[in-house]
Protein backbone atom coordinates (compact mmCIF):
# COMPACT_ATOMS: atom_id res chain seq x y z
CA UNK A 1 0.00 0.00 0.00
CA UNK A 2 2.02 2.96 -1.13
CA UNK A 3 0.57 6.36 -0.62
CA UNK A 4 1.73 9.71 0.63
CA UNK A 5 1.04 10.84 4.14
CA UNK A 6 -1.45 13.59 3.32
CA UNK A 7 -2.72 12.66 -0.16
CA UNK A 8 -5.83 10.62 -0.77
CA UNK A 9 -5.42 7.10 -2.06
CA UNK A 10 -7.89 4.24 -2.44
CA UNK A 11 -7.64 0.56 -3.30
CA UNK A 12 -7.89 0.11 -7.06
CA UNK A 13 -6.68 3.59 -7.92
CA UNK A 14 -5.04 3.59 -11.34
CA UNK A 15 -1.55 4.81 -12.10
CA UNK A 16 -2.33 8.30 -13.43
CA UNK A 17 -5.69 8.67 -11.78
CA UNK A 18 -6.08 11.80 -9.68
CA UNK A 19 -8.53 12.10 -6.81
CA UNK A 20 -10.51 15.31 -7.21
CA UNK A 21 -13.10 15.06 -4.48
CA UNK A 22 -13.78 12.72 -1.57
CA UNK A 23 -17.34 12.93 -0.30
CA UNK A 24 -18.70 11.56 2.96
CA UNK A 25 -22.24 11.87 4.20
CA UNK A 26 -23.09 15.15 5.91
CA UNK A 27 -21.76 15.51 9.48
CA UNK A 28 -25.33 15.68 10.78
CA UNK A 29 -25.74 11.99 9.95
CA UNK A 30 -22.98 10.81 12.28
CA UNK A 31 -23.87 13.43 14.91
CA UNK A 32 -27.38 12.02 15.23
CA UNK A 33 -25.93 8.54 15.68
CA UNK A 34 -23.47 9.77 18.27
CA UNK A 35 -26.24 11.57 20.18
CA UNK A 36 -27.50 8.20 21.28
CA UNK A 37 -24.01 7.27 22.47
CA UNK A 38 -23.65 10.61 24.25
CA UNK A 39 -26.90 9.88 26.02
CA UNK A 40 -25.70 6.47 27.20
CA UNK A 41 -22.36 7.95 28.28
CA UNK A 42 -24.17 10.65 30.25
CA UNK A 43 -26.39 8.04 31.87
CA UNK A 44 -23.34 5.92 32.77
CA UNK A 45 -21.55 8.92 34.26
CA UNK A 46 -24.69 9.94 36.10
CA UNK A 47 -25.10 6.46 37.53
CA UNK A 48 -21.46 6.45 38.54
CA UNK A 49 -21.61 9.66 40.53
CA UNK A 50 -25.22 10.09 41.59
CA UNK A 51 -26.50 6.57 42.31
CA UNK A 52 -24.20 5.98 45.34
CA UNK A 53 -25.87 8.96 47.07
CA UNK A 54 -29.26 7.26 46.85
CA UNK A 55 -28.01 3.71 47.34
CA UNK A 56 -25.07 3.78 49.79
CA UNK A 57 -25.01 -0.03 49.69
CA UNK A 58 -23.21 0.36 46.33
CA UNK A 59 -20.23 1.68 48.25
CA UNK A 60 -20.26 -1.33 50.51
CA UNK A 61 -17.30 -3.58 51.15
CA UNK A 62 -17.63 -5.82 48.12
CA UNK A 63 -20.26 -4.10 45.97
CA UNK A 64 -18.07 -1.09 45.16
CA UNK A 65 -15.62 -3.17 43.12
CA UNK A 66 -18.48 -4.86 41.26
CA UNK A 67 -20.05 -1.44 40.66
CA UNK A 68 -16.81 -0.04 39.19
CA UNK A 69 -16.28 -3.16 37.07
CA UNK A 70 -19.72 -2.82 35.52
CA UNK A 71 -19.15 0.89 34.89
CA UNK A 72 -15.82 0.19 33.22
CA UNK A 73 -17.40 -2.48 31.04
CA UNK A 74 -20.03 0.02 29.92
CA UNK A 75 -17.37 2.56 28.95
CA UNK A 76 -15.48 -0.11 27.03
CA UNK A 77 -18.59 -1.10 25.08
CA UNK A 78 -19.41 2.57 24.39
CA UNK A 79 -15.89 3.15 23.07
CA UNK A 80 -15.99 0.14 20.75
CA UNK A 81 -19.47 0.98 19.53
CA UNK A 82 -18.52 4.60 18.81
CA UNK A 83 -15.72 3.44 16.54
CA UNK A 84 -18.02 1.01 14.77
CA UNK A 85 -20.34 3.94 14.06
CA UNK A 86 -17.39 6.02 12.87
CA UNK A 87 -16.18 3.22 10.57
CA UNK A 88 -19.63 2.92 9.04
CA UNK A 89 -19.67 6.69 8.42
CA UNK A 90 -16.08 7.27 7.35
CA UNK A 91 -15.75 4.31 5.01
CA UNK A 92 -19.01 5.11 3.21
CA UNK A 93 -17.51 7.37 0.62
CA UNK A 94 -17.91 8.64 -2.91
CA UNK A 95 -14.65 9.37 -4.69
CA UNK A 96 -14.63 11.58 -7.75
CA UNK A 97 -11.49 11.22 -9.81
CA UNK A 98 -10.52 12.62 -13.19
CA UNK A 99 -11.72 9.32 -14.79
CA UNK A 100 -14.68 8.00 -12.83
CA UNK A 101 -16.87 8.08 -9.75
CA UNK A 102 -16.27 5.33 -7.21
CA UNK A 103 -18.98 4.51 -4.68
CA UNK A 104 -17.79 2.61 -1.61
CA UNK A 105 -20.39 1.45 0.88
CA UNK A 106 -19.30 -0.09 4.15
CA UNK A 107 -22.13 -2.07 5.73
CA UNK A 108 -20.97 -3.21 9.15
CA UNK A 109 -17.54 -4.75 9.48
CA UNK A 110 -17.85 -7.58 6.99
CA UNK A 111 -19.78 -6.15 4.05
CA UNK A 112 -18.22 -3.77 1.58
CA UNK A 113 -19.86 -2.81 -1.67
CA UNK A 114 -17.92 -0.98 -4.39
CA UNK A 115 -19.27 0.31 -7.67
CA UNK A 116 -17.85 2.72 -10.20
CA UNK A 117 -19.20 4.88 -12.95
CA UNK A 118 -17.21 6.16 -15.89
CA UNK A 119 -17.92 9.75 -16.91
CA UNK A 120 -18.64 8.79 -20.52
CA UNK A 121 -21.70 6.81 -19.31
CA UNK A 122 -23.29 9.76 -17.53
CA UNK A 123 -26.51 10.97 -19.13
CA UNK A 124 -27.95 13.30 -16.54
CA UNK A 125 -27.26 14.63 -13.03
CA UNK A 126 -30.03 15.78 -10.67
CA UNK A 127 -29.95 17.31 -7.21
CA UNK A 128 -32.63 17.08 -4.54
CA UNK A 129 -32.59 19.16 -1.36
CA UNK A 130 -35.89 18.58 0.37
CA UNK A 131 -37.04 19.81 3.76
CA UNK A 132 -36.21 22.50 6.30
CA UNK A 133 -33.22 20.78 7.91
CA UNK A 134 -31.50 19.81 4.64
CA UNK A 135 -32.03 23.33 3.33
CA UNK A 136 -30.61 24.93 6.47
CA UNK A 137 -27.62 22.61 6.61
CA UNK A 138 -27.21 22.40 2.81
CA UNK A 139 -27.24 18.67 2.23
CA UNK A 140 -29.26 16.42 -0.04
CA UNK A 141 -29.16 13.81 -2.77
CA UNK A 142 -27.31 13.79 -6.04
CA UNK A 143 -28.69 11.37 -8.58
CA UNK A 144 -26.63 10.40 -11.61
CA UNK A 145 -28.50 8.85 -14.54
CA UNK A 146 -26.26 6.47 -16.45
CA UNK A 147 -26.14 4.40 -19.60
CA UNK A 148 -24.41 1.61 -17.72
CA UNK A 149 -25.81 -1.57 -16.18
CA UNK A 150 -26.59 0.28 -12.96
CA UNK A 151 -28.98 2.92 -14.27
CA UNK A 152 -28.86 5.27 -11.33
CA UNK A 153 -25.98 6.27 -9.11
CA UNK A 154 -27.10 7.88 -5.88
CA UNK A 155 -25.19 10.14 -3.52
CA UNK A 156 -27.24 10.10 -0.37
CA UNK A 157 -27.20 12.88 2.28
CA UNK A 158 -24.13 14.61 0.85
CA UNK A 159 -23.04 18.14 1.80
CA UNK A 160 -23.30 20.93 -0.78
CA UNK A 161 -24.97 18.80 -3.47
CA UNK A 162 -25.11 21.66 -6.00
CA UNK A 163 -21.33 21.95 -6.04
CA UNK A 164 -20.98 18.19 -6.44
CA UNK A 165 -23.41 18.24 -9.36
CA UNK A 166 -21.37 21.00 -11.02
CA UNK A 167 -18.13 19.02 -10.56
CA UNK A 168 -19.65 15.88 -12.08
CA UNK A 169 -21.18 17.75 -15.01
CA UNK A 170 -17.91 19.55 -15.74
CA UNK A 171 -15.87 16.34 -15.64
CA UNK A 172 -18.47 14.51 -17.75
CA UNK A 173 -18.38 17.24 -20.41
CA UNK A 174 -14.57 17.24 -20.40
CA UNK A 175 -14.47 13.45 -20.85
CA UNK A 176 -17.01 13.47 -23.67
CA UNK A 177 -15.17 16.38 -25.30
CA UNK A 178 -11.89 14.44 -25.18
CA UNK A 179 -13.53 11.39 -26.77
CA UNK A 180 -14.86 13.35 -29.77
CA UNK B 1 -18.40 -21.37 40.05
CA UNK B 2 -15.39 -19.03 40.15
CA UNK B 3 -13.71 -20.91 37.33
CA UNK B 4 -16.93 -20.65 35.27
CA UNK B 5 -17.03 -16.87 35.83
CA UNK B 6 -13.36 -16.64 34.90
CA UNK B 7 -13.90 -18.69 31.73
CA UNK B 8 -16.85 -16.50 30.70
CA UNK B 9 -14.86 -13.36 31.33
CA UNK B 10 -11.91 -14.64 29.30
CA UNK B 11 -14.30 -15.43 26.43
CA UNK B 12 -15.70 -11.89 26.54
CA UNK B 13 -12.16 -10.49 26.90
CA UNK B 14 -11.04 -12.20 23.70
CA UNK B 15 -14.20 -11.04 21.93
CA UNK B 16 -13.26 -7.45 22.81
CA UNK B 17 -9.76 -8.06 21.43
CA UNK B 18 -11.16 -9.62 18.24
CA UNK B 19 -13.50 -6.68 17.60
CA UNK B 20 -10.66 -4.23 18.26
CA UNK B 21 -8.42 -6.05 15.79
CA UNK B 22 -11.19 -5.94 13.17
CA UNK B 23 -11.58 -2.21 13.75
CA UNK B 24 -7.83 -1.64 13.42
CA UNK B 25 -7.73 -3.81 10.28
CA UNK B 26 -10.45 -1.72 8.67
CA UNK B 27 -8.77 1.54 9.66
CA UNK B 28 -5.43 0.54 8.14
CA UNK B 29 -6.83 -1.31 5.13
CA UNK B 30 -9.45 1.16 3.93
CA UNK B 31 -8.41 4.60 5.15
CA UNK B 32 -7.95 7.03 2.31
CA UNK B 33 -5.19 9.00 3.98
CA UNK B 34 -2.30 7.56 5.92
CA UNK B 35 -2.40 10.43 8.44
CA UNK B 36 -6.04 9.65 9.25
CA UNK B 37 -5.26 5.95 9.61
CA UNK B 38 -2.40 6.55 12.03
CA UNK B 39 -4.27 9.13 14.11
CA UNK B 40 -7.52 7.15 14.42
CA UNK B 41 -5.75 3.84 15.07
CA UNK B 42 -3.57 5.44 17.75
CA UNK B 43 -6.51 7.11 19.44
CA UNK B 44 -8.59 3.96 19.42
CA UNK B 45 -5.75 1.71 20.59
CA UNK B 46 -4.66 4.00 23.42
CA UNK B 47 -8.08 4.36 25.01
CA UNK B 48 -8.95 0.73 24.31
CA UNK B 49 -5.80 -0.57 26.02
CA UNK B 50 -6.36 1.65 29.05
CA UNK B 51 -9.97 0.49 29.36
CA UNK B 52 -9.06 -3.17 28.87
CA UNK B 53 -6.27 -3.09 31.44
CA UNK B 54 -8.48 -1.37 34.03
CA UNK B 55 -11.29 -3.77 33.22
CA UNK B 56 -9.02 -6.73 33.81
CA UNK B 57 -7.65 -5.26 37.05
CA UNK B 58 -11.15 -4.52 38.32
CA UNK B 59 -12.21 -8.04 37.44
CA UNK B 60 -9.32 -9.60 39.39
CA UNK B 61 -10.29 -7.49 42.39
CA UNK B 62 -13.87 -8.73 42.43
CA UNK B 63 -14.76 -10.62 45.63
CA UNK B 64 -15.77 -13.88 43.97
CA UNK B 65 -16.34 -15.70 47.24
CA UNK B 66 -18.97 -13.17 48.38
CA UNK B 67 -20.58 -13.03 44.91
CA UNK B 68 -20.78 -16.82 44.50
CA UNK B 69 -21.97 -17.36 48.07
CA UNK B 70 -25.07 -15.27 47.34
CA UNK B 71 -26.13 -17.76 44.59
Amino acid sequence: MRYAFHRFHFTGQRENEEVIEVIHRHWLNITLQFLMLFFFTAVTLGVMFILPFFFPVLLGAYTVSLFHFVENTFFLCIWIFSFLIWIDYYFDVWIITNERIVNIEQKGLFNRYISELNFRNIQDVATVVEGIVPTMFNFGEVSVQTAAEQERFLFHMVPDPYRIKDIIMKLSEQTKGNLQ
Amino acid sequence: MTSLILALYLLIFFCYIAVALFILFHIFRYSLKRSTAIFSASLFSLVFIVLMVTNFILFTRLPFSEITSSF
